[in-house]
C-alpha cells in the first residue's frame, strides 16, 4: 500500500544547521496494515508523516501508494488517498462551522468542491451523518447545528476520526492523535481507533509515545532511532514483545 | 437632518454595502486582512466613468469594473500565493499600483459625466422612476440580487471550502482544498465587489476621483463591525443583512454627524473629519463587540 524508496530528507540543506533526518530509507507497508510508529523526538516520525502527506517534499527518493507515484503530488491532491488525525485536537476541525458543516466538508475530501448545496451532497443532509454520530455514542447526533468550537477535546477528536474515515482513505495517518487527550476521552479515543480501522479494513500508520499503547494496538510495530528503522516487529513477534524490552531499546541511543 | 441628506446617506449605504460584503469576504470568510479595496474602489469607478463618457453602454461599463476589480484581487492573490509577499503587504501593493493606474485610465485626476447615459438615466426611463428615487431603487434591486448571489454561495460545497480553508488552513488542505486557490477566489470576489461599487459610485454620482478609495477597506469594516455589534446571528443570512444595515448605519451616522450645526468653532465638525468620526467609530464598536464575546479558536 505504502512504499518509500531511497527517501533523503534534510532540513535547512546548505546552512550550518542541515540536519539529515532520512538518509536513503526504505519502508514497504502492506493493505490493511496497522502500524504503531515509536521514537524520541527528532527520530524523524513526524518527517515520515509529513512526507507521506504532502506537506513536505523529499529531496530524493520515491513514494508510491497503492501503486501509484505520489511524489511529485500536493497535499490537496494527496488528500483523496490519505486521510489524517492531528495532535492538536483544533487541527482537524474549523471551529467557526458547524458540525454538519465539517462532516459535509469531509464527504467531498480530495473530491472537487462543486457550486452545489452543502447539503445535497449526501442527498439526505443532516439526518445522512446522524446514524454515523450516533455510534460515537457521544449524543452528537442531536448537535449538527453547533459550531465545532463548542465540543470538547475527546468529542472533536472522534468526530475528526469519523471525517478521516468517511470516504475509505487508503491510509490514515494518526500523528498521537490521543496525546492532548484527558486519560478518560484517550482511553474511548484509542478503542474508536482501533474498531474503525478493523471495521474498514483500513491500512493506518500511528505515532504514539505511550508504550503501553503501543504494544496493546496494531499489528505491527516500527521503531525509529535517528532516520532509522531500529525494530520492526509484527504479528506474533509484536504480540511476544514487553514492555520493559521494548523501553531499553527505546531508549538505546539516547542514553549518554 | 434633510430628507436630501437621509436618502442621499442611505444610497451610499446601499453602494458600500457592496464593499462591505466583499470585505466581509476577505477579513471574514478567508481572514485575509486585504487592503486592495481601497485601489479597487476607484478602479471600478474609473473604469466606468471612462466608458460611460465615450458613450459605452453604461451596464457593460458596469461589468468591466467589476472584471478590473476581480483583476486587482488576483493580482495580490498571486503576490502572495506565488511570491510569498505577506497578505497585508501583497495587498498595499497592489493598491499603491492601482493609485497610478487609476490615473492612467482616467487620463486626469477626476472625471465627470455630462450628460452622458447611466444604469440610472437608462432605469429612469426605462421604468419611469422619479430622478429622485431612482438610485435607491436600482443599488437596492443589485444589492439584492449580489446579496442573494453571496448567500447561495457562501452554503455551496465551494463556499464551504472557502470558508473552511479561512478558518482552519491545515484541516482545509487535508481535505483536499487548495487553500491557494481559495485565496484567488476570495480575492476576487472581493475586490470585483469593491470595482463594482465604485462603478456604481461613478455612475450614481457622476463623477470619479482618483482620491476616493482612502478610506474604503475601513467604511467596509466599519459596516461588517456595526452589524457584528447589531445582531448576534451565525445563519448566512442574517451576517450578508446585518454588514447592509451596518452600512447603512455608518452613513446616516455620518450624515448625521456632519448635519450639527455647531457653527464656526474650532471643534465643529467639517467634511474632511470623516475619517476621524469614521475611526472614532470603529473603535467604539470595536471595544463594544470584544466584550460581548471571545471568538473561540
Amino acid at each position: 500500500m505504502i512504499r518509500l524508496v531511497g527517501v533523503h530528507k534534510t532540513f535547512l540543506p546548505g546552512t550550518p544547521d542541515a540536519r539529515a533526518l532520512l538518509q536513503d530509507f526504505n519502508l514497504q507497508i502492506d493493505p490493511g496494515e496497522f502500524v504503531v510508529l515509536l521514537g524520541a523526538n527528532g527520530a524523524g516520525k513526524s518527517t515520515l508523516f509529513h512526507l507521506l502527506a504532502g506537506t513536505e517534499t523529499v529531496d530524493k527518493g520515491q513514494i508510491w501508494i497503492d501503486g501509484m507515484n505520489v511524489t511529485s503530488q500536493t497535499e490537496p491532491q494527496r488528500a483523496q488517498w490519505i486521510s489524517r488525525v492531528f495532535q492538536d485536537p483544533r487541527h482537524g476541525s474549523a471551529a467557526a462551522l458547524t458540525l454538519e458543516e465539517n462532516l459535509a466538508l469531509a464527504q467531498r475530501r480530495g473530491l472537487p468542491r462543486r457550486l452545489r448545496g452543502f447539503r445535497q451532497v449526501g442527498g439526505g443532509g443532516a439526518s445522512s451523518f446522524a446514524p454515523a454520530l450516533e455510534k460515537l455514542g457521544m449524543g452528537l447526533e442531536s448537535r449538527l447545528h453547533d459550531p465545532m468550537s463548542l465540543l470538547s477535546g475527546g468529542q472533536r477528536q472522534a468526530v475528526t476520526l469519523l471525517m478521516a474515515s468517511m470516504l475509505r482513505p487508503k491510509i490514515l495517518l494518526l500523528d498521537e492523535h490521543t496525546a492532548a487527550l484527558d486519560p478518560h476521552a484517550e482511553t474511548a479515543i484509542l478503542a474508536l481507533t482501533a474498531r474503525t480501522i478493523a471495521d474498514q479494513g483500513l491500512t493506518a500508520l500511528m505515532i504514539t509515545h505511550n508504550l503501553a499503547h503501543a504494544l496493546r494496538y496494531g499489528t505491527r510495530l516500527l521503531l525509529l532511532q535517528g532516520g532509522k528503522i531500529a525494530l520492526d516487529v509484527r504479528g506474533k513477534e509484536k504480540e511476544a514483545l514487553k514492555l520493559e524490552e521494548l523501553y531499553a531499546r527505546y531508549g538505546a541511543e539516547e542514553r549518554i | 437632518m434633510s430628507l436630501y441628506a437621509c436618502i442621499s446617506a442611505l444610497e451610499l449605504g446601499i453602494i458600500f454595502s457592496f464593499v462591505a460584503i466583499g470585505v466581509f469576504f476577505t477579513f471574514r470568510v478567508l481572514d485575509f486582512p486585504d487592503l486592495t479595496v481601497d485601489g479597487s474602489f476607484p478602479l471600478g469607478a474609473a473604469v466606468s466613468a471612462v466608458l460611460v463618457s465615450t458613450g459605452w453602454n453604461p451596464w457593460g461599463a458596469l461589468g468591466l469594473s467589476l472584471a478590473a476589480g476581480v483583476c486587482a484581487g488576483l493580482c495580490t492573490a498571486w503576490l502572495h500565493t506565488h511570491l510569498r509577499v505577506v497578505h497585508l503587504l501583497a495587498s498595499i501593493v497592489t493598491m499603491t499600483a492601482l493609485y497610478s493606474l487609476n490615473l492612467r485610465i482616467m487620463g486626469r485626476p477626476n472625471l465627470a459625466l455630462m450628460d452622458q447615459e447611466t444604469i440610472f438615466t437608462w432605469a429612469a426611463r426605462a421604468f419611469s422612476l422619479s430622478p429622485g428615487s431612482v438610485i435607491l431603487w436600482v443599488t437596492g434591486m443589485l444589492l439584492l440580487l449580489v446579496g442573494t448571489l453571496a448567500w447561495w454561495f457562501l452554503r455551496t460545497e465551494l463556499g464551504l471550502a472557502l470558508r473552511a480553508s479561512g478558518n482552519n488552513p491545515i484541516m482545509a488542505r487535508a481535505l483536499g482544498i487548495s487553500t491557494s486557490g481559495m485565496i484567488w477566489l476570495g480575492l476576487g470576489i472581493s475586490n470585483g465587489l469593491a470595482a463594482f461599487a465604485g462603478g456604481l459610485y461613478a455612475q450614481a454620482q457622476g463623477s470619479a476621483d482618483v482620491g476616493m478609495g482612502i478610506g474604503t477597506v475601513v467604511a467596509g469594516l466599519a459596516a461588517v463591525i456595526i452589524g457584528e455589534a447589531l445582531l448576534p446571528t451565525r445563519r448566512i443570512a442574517g451576517i450578508l443583512l446585518r454588514i447592509c444595515a451596518g452600512s447603512a448605519l455608518y452613513r446616516l451616522a455620518m450624515a448625521l454627524a456632519l448635519s450639527l450645526d455647531t457653527g464656526e468653532a474650532w471643534y465643529s465638525l467639517r467634511p474632511t473629519d470623516l475619517n476621524l468620526v469614521t475611526a472614532g467609530l470603529l473603535v467604539l464598536f470595536l471595544a463594544l463587540s470584544s466584550r460581548n464575546k471571545r471568538r473561540p479558536s
